[in-house]
């Protein structure tokens, strides 16, 4: 048993120093207010190569080049807006963790409510049935 | 039909409903996606400066190829898929299409080892150590082929390796066309 437990303690020390190493290449900025902001970018910008990873969870280099490219952007001044924009002419919006309300994604959104909404309708009907005429 | 026996039917229905929904994702024609996939098609590259291979105190700049159409790969030397493409990167070469390299996330000393053992299809190479050509191209891996026309614009992209079918099905024929006199 004890063995069993050093081999686990071995195994997050592990993950904890290879997740250390992958985070070390990031250099942040020396302003702690940019850094702050670039940080929660990260978290709103999706990993292009990764799936459902935000680039701020990502180790691959795609992820890293993207995230310095931001921190460079919020050091010159951009708004996140104009980020974003800059990130969407490249990835398309797929490269926005959440997509924005617009015509074209509606049924993105609203899609879920309506197939509820339809299953409760069609549940409801088939009960109804049932009462009206027992076979 | 009654309605107990609509009723038993609606599963199906809707089964296969979802089945068309799916079958007509999968029918859409691959290019397609993968032009949607890719919009700086149709938008003017950034400048940008990196270190030719050959010069390391030259920078290589879209103007380079302004004004003739070009074609740009971007390659690793430890990237598989580029080897891979290599040979037709090689061919297009010598028939006289100008390719410029952009060794993205690599060494000097791993890029010229790779040109010297598998030949050199390159106009110029130039040196981007750090990926910070990532985000003016939009890469998400290597290898990726762009061609931009005489005014700089992006007009092609394919990501992932050339094959012999893209090369003469939709590289080839977009740049007879571009070089075709207005």
């Amino acid at each position: 048993m004890p063995r069993l437990h050093a081999i686990a303690a071995l195994f997050c020390l592990f993950i904890l120093l290879s997740r250390a190493t992958a985070l070390a290449a990031d250099t942040p900025l020396p302003d702690a207010g940019q850094e702050a902001r670039a940080k929660a970018l990260f978290w709103e910008l999706r990993c292009v190569v990764c799936a459902g990873e935000s680039i701020a969870e990502s180790t691959v280099p795609v992820a890293q080049d993207i995230r310095a490219s931001v921190r460079q952007m919020v050091a010159e001044g951009k708004s996140d807006e104009e980020i974003k924009t800059l990130l969407v002419s490249r990835y398309t919006e797929s490269v926005l963790m959440t997509p924005s309300f617009a015509p074209h994604t509606a049924l993105l959104w609203l899609g879920p409510l309506i197939v509820l909404a339809l299953g409760g309708a069609i549940l409801f009907a088939y009960f109804s049935a049932r009462r009206i005429d027992p076979e | 039909m009654n309605r107990t026996q609509f009723f038993r039917l609606l599963p199906l229905l809707l089964a296969l409903l979802l089945a068309i929904l799916l079958a007509s994702g999968l029918l859409i024609p691959a290019t397609r996606k993968e032009q949607a996939a890719a919009p700086v098609v149709g938008t003017p590259l950034p400048s940008f400066s990196l270190p030719l291979l050959s010069d390391s105190s030259l920078l290589f700049l879209p103007a380079l190829w302004k004004e003739q159409t070009a074609v740009i790969n971007i390659f690793a030397s430890w990237c598989e898929p580029c080897r891979v493409e290599h040979p037709l990167l090689s061919q297009l070469a010598a028939r006289g299409t100008k390719i410029y390299g952009v060794a993205w996330r690599d060494t000097e000393a791993n890029i010229k080892q790779y040109l010297s053992r598998l030949g050199d299809p390159y106009q110029a190479v130039g040196l981007d150590a750090f990926g910070r050509t990532t985000l003016i191209f939009g890469i998400a891996g290597v290898p990726e082929t762009y061609v931009l026309d005489a005014k700089g614009i992006v007009r092609w992209k394919h990501a992932g390796p050339l094959t012999p079918d893209v090369v003469s099905g939709q590289l080839l024929p977009l740049l007879q066309k571009l070089s075709a006199p207005r």
